[in-house]
């Protein structure tokens, strides 16, 4: 053989021609395969139609050759309108997930739980954005590329704190799939932070259409109710949410001094014993009572309270009257000055709210509304390892779910 | 022009005939086995592949069409996959020749003569050191290259029934070799 490369490897071409080749031979196999291939029933066989097949046959094929342009025609029709769904049509959002870190981002998810858009929430929202390219990312790769983005600018200190709150898009997603998107989300941000050696607190939710509704109408980012969702469960910070509006108040008031009704209802509850729907009445009335929300800047102390009396004493501003313990009808007596204190009480009080105790005792007692429109009603929060890793395992597509990973 | 007329019509009965088709293989078996064998240096492994071609082949045999190109050239194409997939999954079983002699309820009429005439053609093989060594530094090149050189050197396969097997311009398989042979070359 002539070649015709450089000659540098001219000896070792003469030397793989004249390299003597292994030889077998293996008849025994190679009859036994030849056995096994020619009794096979890959060979057909001529068979013979009954009269009754030939009937059929006969018919088929003599159909007019219109007919036969007819079906061709729709065929085709068919496949065009199948591809042009497969490839040309949007994809579909099934579910919305927002996560805030400050800043803020919120991302519209497919049924094959891959990303339509994403979003900045604030400024700095929509600065990170416009550097990354999220669109058409596995939600799990998404998240990991913006973690990496918020690494990387300094964002995920240990001080800071990862709010991920996750709800469905029309009805298209169901239940169980939105707890398994959740369980997902939160374990890809656990590992995330696992692999890079970081230490922040996540919260994650799972909401309504309806709560995430109601909190944009009202200006609020997960980070503004996630506390009060932990605290009161979905269903009753939904009714907060909407008080604004039962109360004619201005959305940007409600939305200055939702921490301090969010407070005032934790602390009736906590302290004084009511429960949620009590303690919602009683806000309720308080508000109506003080339009202004003025007496809401600070809490007023709970008299009977153990340790607020202890502070209270302690910072010298006891006094308040003995009636306001049992005087439910005027609840706006339980609203005083005292906001610093109650920011104290608050951080005590938030993660003893956070538990099952809280979520089954709320059961018990929910809200006539909430039989009227259960669909208002959000699920818990989780704040543990093991609770996101209950939620699933993986990213699992939907059943009827028509787009591929 | 004969040869290949002939080898035409048989391949067309090879389709419904069995003695067609077991002429085919007759004339193929050997070729196929050995350059299995030099691919892989495994007796037990290359009888395998070989088996999985021939399959193969059978089952896909209606959809051969003739094109000029002859029917070793085929046989060698579908060789060339199974080694492929081979090396790139790292083991191979004869799915499609159990499921065969499963649905035969063939047995081996004398499993041990089968077994010591691989012995043997492994012990045959063994002694060619010189062999496995090349082979050996041929296996450490990226595949498209030792596809190519395989063919050429374990195969004797011209430039011109390369481009065929490979389906390939005959230039695409005198590059590949040039670029093969360079790189080979460091091993040595």
């Amino acid at each position: 053989m002539k070649m015709t490369g450089k000659p540098d490897y001219g000896k070792l071409q003469t030397k793989l021609e004249n390299l003597e080749l292994p030889e077998v031979q293996i008849p025994a196999n190679q009859l036994r395969l030849r056995q096994t291939l020619l009794a096979s029933a890959c060979f057909k066989k001529e068979v013979t139609l009954l009269p009754v097949q030939q009937k059929i046959r006969a018919r088929v094929f003599n159909v007019r050759p219109a007919a036969w342009t007819l079906v061709a025609s729709l065929t085709i029709l068919l496949l065009t309108l199948g591809t042009y769904r497969t490839f040309f049509t949007a994809p579909q959002a099934v579910a919305s997930l927002t996560m805030q870190v400050n800043p803020a981002i919120t991302m519209t998810i497919s049924a094959g739980y891959k990303v339509i858009t994403a979003n900045g929430l604030d400024a700095d929202g929509q600065a990170l954005l416009a550097e990354l390219d999220l669109s058409g990312q596995n939600v799990r790769e998404a998240l990991r590329i913006i973690a990496d983005a918020l690494r990387e600018g300094g964002l995920l200190s240990p001080e800071r704190r990862i709010i991920i709150a996750v709800h469905p898009v029309g009805d298209r997603l169901a239940a169980t799939d939105l707890a398994a998107l959740s369980g997902n989300v939160r374990r890809t941000i656990d590992e995330y932070l696992a692999d890079h050696g970081l230490s922040l607190k996540v919260t994650n939710s799972e909401l309504t259409a309806e709560f995430t509704e109601a909190a944009a109408d009202a200006g609020l980012l997960p980070a503004d109710y996630v506390d009060l969702v932990a605290a009161v469960g979905s269903p009753l910070a939904w009714q907060i949410l909407n008080l604004y509006k039962e109360l004619s108040i201005s959305p940007v008031l409600f939305r200055e001094k939702l921490d301090t009704i969010t407070e005032a209802i934790i602390e009736l509850m906590e302290e004084k014993g009511l429960n949620k729907q009590e303690a919602l009445t009683m806000i309720k009335e308080a508000i109506k009572a003080d339009p202004t929300l003025e007496g809401f800047n600070e809490l007023h102390e709970i008299p009977d309270a153990p340790e607020e009396e202890t502070n209270a004493v302690e910072d010298g501003e006891s006094g308040k009257p003995d009636d306001v313990q049992s005087d439910h009808d005027a609840p706006d007596k339980y609203l005083n000055e005292k906001e610093e204190s109650d920011r104290h009480k608050r951080d005590q009080l938030k993660p003893d709210a956070f538990n099952e105790d809280t979520a089954e005792g709320y059961e018990s007692d929910k809200p006539a509304r909430d039989e009227s429109k259960p669909d208002a009603s959000g699920e818990e929060t989780t704040e543990t390892e093991e609770d996101a890793l209950q939620s699933g395992n993986e990213l699992q597509k939907p059943a009827d779910s028509s787009e591929e990973h | 022009m004969d040869n290949n007329h002939s080898e035409k019509d048989l391949v067309a009965r090879a389709r419904h005939c069995p003695e067609a088709f077991g002429l085919l293989y007759d004339q193929n078996y050997a070729a196929i086995l050995n350059y299995c064998l030099r691919r892989t240096g495994d007796v037990e492994l290359a009888q395998d592949l070989t088996a999985e071609t021939f399959v193969k082949a059978l089952k896909n045999i209606g959809r051969y069409e003739w094109r000029g190109s002859s029917f070793s050239a085929w046989l060698y194409r579908i060789a060339g996959n199974e080694l492929t997939s081979y090396f790139r999954k790292g083991l191979h079983k004869a799915v499609s020749l159990e499921h065969l002699r499963e649905s035969q309820g063939f047995e081996p009429s004398s499993p041990e003569e089968l077994e010591d005439e691989l012995i043997a053609a492994q012990e045959q093989l063994a002694r060619q050191q010189e062999f496995l060594s090349c082979r050996q530094k041929i296996s450490q090149l990226p595949p498209k290259y030792q596809e190519v050189i395989a063919l050429r050197f374990f195969a004797g396969k011209s430039h011109q029934e390369i481009a065929e097997i490979l389906a390939k311009p005959e230039g695409t398989v005198k590059s590949l070799l040039h670029r093969g042979l360079k790189k080979l070359r460091s091993f040595f």
